[in-house]
């Protein structure tokens, strides 16, 4: 997997060296590409659920920023903000799955979760409990938003009006593929709760045809990519609910290859187009583009799943493993679940064949027949920048996991992937490698199926669209309602708006009125009613405390005054007489020195009452 | 403890596991100084960003070869192959962070992620 960030992620930055030049915000276009080649590499370098929790959010912040990285576009930033809701709705579920396995682990350790829950397992006789189950399921939460799994797919199509290197790198081997990975990190845990799985192989399942449905009506060059991508991961998840790590992980890494060149491709065809994404605009770029052409056509044959090609093996394996779906964990004791198990292997062969015709008819329309455009007229190849990054990803394409290359096995019966992914089984007590790897499956009906549906879905779009011995307006028409339904992306993202999104914005803001005028206004008319009590307290104070302060203070000094005056006649003798009183009362109550004392100011006293008498 | 934490990262060594902090710290450096001073760089400073992808590139190739071509024995590609003591519990830093958590608390390859 570190291989799969570093190399994809290296190839876009190169290739945005000459499909970003010009462009506003360049530079700051290369810093949220690092940002995000962080994340990614700390998600998988991760050992534990909480580090792995956090770059999974900074990953989903630098996916914001990149896909709403034309701001100024509204579609690009409400694309961004929807990527970033829908993918937080899946989050919530896995933070809260998390959260379960550390109230009963304690532990948040990757490889310490495994051991318990092995023990957990034995403790209750062979079986997970339902909090396991539970725990499992959050935990797929997460994955279904970012690996954009029905019915949480809906943000990936509208993600495509990001800048096309971030459409690769995203969509095509790092982010959307986080997901997947962590289901393939966690699968050791999964092994525990085959229901689990079951929902994981059935959901992918049926996204993978949806998508792929709905990938057979656009016109948007980056839209038919975009469902691809969901179709391809929903094979992915398929195969790892099958208990198909190997098969699972390795259509990951192959996917990333041929993705990421017809991402690329599809970038250099818009650059070539002068930023026009209309299929309906274009044909006959091969003779204009010869280097992409070849290596979108390389990259085109591997995903359809053509012998020999990358492609071929992973999807051959995933095949294989939805007829056998349960070799993975039969040594839990967990048998196949009736009929349920049938579904994915019922519908991934008709998502494969409709794989090979999208992927061919967006060729034929691209490249093949006369130009439809002025701009297709005036297509040109795109500098050494960008289509350096295409070869090299076309020859990944081509030999990025095939066995003949390793060990010259055509067949891939021993393919060399298996050997670094192993799963194991719960054995005498603990995880253990089994003895012979259960997924080595490729027998000759799975091949025989990978063969018929990649051939056939091939010659459908030849029929269709190049040789044109059938109309394709017929073949529409044929399809009448599942079509239009297709067409009209089964009116998903409509079914979500009116019973998602609305009601969710009309209760919240029949709440948030709520809460203004409850809360908001009730704090406010509090905060008021408060300043108006301690307003009346203050004036009580001030009217009754303070001026009755000052009032009684001038009321004592008037009585003072009142009682003074009594004493201020004017005449001596009063004067002498009080003195004399006085100092009778000091004599009374000091007595011992202070007596005699004044007994010594009496004749003082005297001489000077007789003093003033004269004079007066 | 030395010698326990050598045999314990398997086919790896100390330098290897050091070659897993830049391959994460790479980006992160280059993401940092791209964004302050990356347009006052030649080029608008588009190499900086670019130059440590491939830097990590390389290093996890070699991680690559050396954890999975060279030495492709059946226990270091088990998921689970480490010596977990399962009495120690609480938050777990891995090694990401270095430090003395870092050395007990990985012993074999992953075989995802080809990391010990």
């Amino acid at each position: 997997m570190l291989m799969v960030v570093t190399v994809v992620s290296a190839l876009v930055h190169l290739f945005s060296i000459g499909y970003m030049k010009g462009d506003r915000l360049y530079s700051r276009f290369f810093a949220y590409l690092a940002l995000f080649s962080f994340a990614m590499l700390g998600l998988v370098l991760s050992g534990n659920l909480l580090m792995l929790m956090i770059c999974w959010e900074i990953m989903g912040l630098a996916s914001y920023l990149l896909i709403g990285f034309w701001f100024h576009k509204k579609s690009a930033a409400d694309a961004a903000k929807k990527a970033f809701l829908v993918t937080r709705v899946g989050d919530v579920g896995m933070l809260l799955g998390f959260f379960v396995l550390w109230s009963r682990f304690q532990t948040l350790d990757i490889l310490q979760v495994f051991e318990l829950a092995a023990r957990e397992v034995e403790a209750n006789g062979g079986h997970a409990p339902g909090w396991m189950i539970g725990a499992g399921l959050l935990i797929f939460l997460g994955p279904v938003g970012k690996s954009a799994q029905f019915p949480l797919h809906i943000w990936l199509p509208d993600a495509m009006e990001g800048p096309t290197p971030v459409s690769a790198l995203i969509h095509a081997a790092t982010m959307v593929a986080a997901g997947v990975y962590l289901i393939a990190r966690l699968f050791p845990f999964y092994l525990f709760t085959p229901e689990v799985l079951l929902v994981i192989a059935i959901l992918g399942a049926f996204t993978a045809l949806i998508a792929a449905t709905i990938g057979c009506t656009q016109w948007d060059i980056k839209k038919v990519l975009a469902y691809s991508t969901v179709s391809q991961l929903g094979f992915m998840m398929t195969a790892l609910g099958c208990g198909a790590l190997a098969a699972g992980t390795m259509h990951l890494m192959t996917h990333a290859w041929f993705k990421a060149c017809l991402f690329l491709g599809s970038g250099s065809v818009i650059h070539g187009m002068h930023h026009h994404q209309d299929m309906r605009e274009m044909g006959g770029l091969r003779r204009r583009m010869p280097v992409t052409y070849v290596t979108m056509l390389i990259a085109t044959l591997a995903i359809s799943g053509v012998p020999l090609l990358s492609g071929f093996y992973s999807k051959d394996a995933i095949l294989a493993a939805t007829l056998h779906p349960t070799p993975a964990y039969a040594a839990l004791g967990h048998h196949a679940q009736g009929l349920l198990w049938a579904i994915p292997a019922v519908l991934l062969p008709i998502a494969a064949f409709l794989t090979a015709f999208y992927m061919f008819r967006m060729v034929f329309l691209t490249f093949h027949g006369e130009a439809k455009s002025g701009h297709a007229e005036k297509a040109h190849e795109s500098p050494w920048t960008m289509t350096s990054g295409l070869v090299v990803l076309a020859v990944l394409s081509v030999f990025g996991a095939s066995p003949w290359l390793f060990n010259l096995d055509l067949l891939g019966h021993h393919i060399w992937f298996d050997r670094l992914v192993v799963p194991m089984t719960y054995e005498a007590g603990r995880l253990a490698l089994p003895e012979e790897a259960p997924e080595v499956a490729h027998g000759i009906a799975p091949l025989l199926i990978s063969l018929l549906v990649a051939g056939g879905g091939i010659l459908a779009a030849f029929l269709v669209y190049h040789w044109k011995r059938v109309p394709a307006e017929r073949v529409a028409a044929a399809f009448g309602p599942l079509h239009r339904a297709a067409e009209a992306k089964y009116w998903i993202d409509e079914g979500v708006d009116r019973f998602v999104v609305r009601p969710l914005v009309y209760h919240w803001n029949v709440w948030m009125a709520v809460f203004d005028n409850v809360v908001i206004d009730g704090v406010v008319n509090g905060v008021g009613r408060a300043g108006r009590r301690v307003g009346a307290i203050c004036g009580f104070v001030d009217k009754n405390v303070v001026d009755g302060s000052v009032n009684v203070l001038g009321f004592a000094t008037q009585v003072f005054g009142a009682v003074a005056r009594i004493f201020q006649t004017g005449f001596l003798t009063h004067y002498m007489t009080s003195l004399a009183v006085v100092v009778v009362i000091g004599l009374a109550m000091f007595g011992g020195a202070m007596q005699w004392v004044l007994i010594a100011l009496l004749p003082v006293v005297f001489l000077g009452y007789v003093f003033l008498a004269r004079r007066a | 403890m030395l010698a326990q934490i050598e045999t314990s990262w398997g086919p790896f060594t100390q330098s290897h596991v050091g070659m897993m902090l830049w391959i994460i710290a790479l980006p992160l450096l280059a993401f940092g100084l791209q964004i302050f001073v990356g347009r006052r760089l030649p080029r608008q400073g588009d190499w900086l960003p670019t130059a440590a992808i491939f830097t990590a590139l390389v290093l996890a190739a070699t991680l690559f070869h050396r954890g999975i071509v060279l030495d492709p024995s059946p226990q270091l590609l088990l998921h689970s192959a480490r010596d977990v003591p399962l009495g120690q519990r609480g938050w777990s830093l891995d090694w990401f962070f270095g430090g003395p958590a870092a050395t007990t608390s990985r012993s074999r390859c992953c075989s995802t992620t080809s990391r010990p």
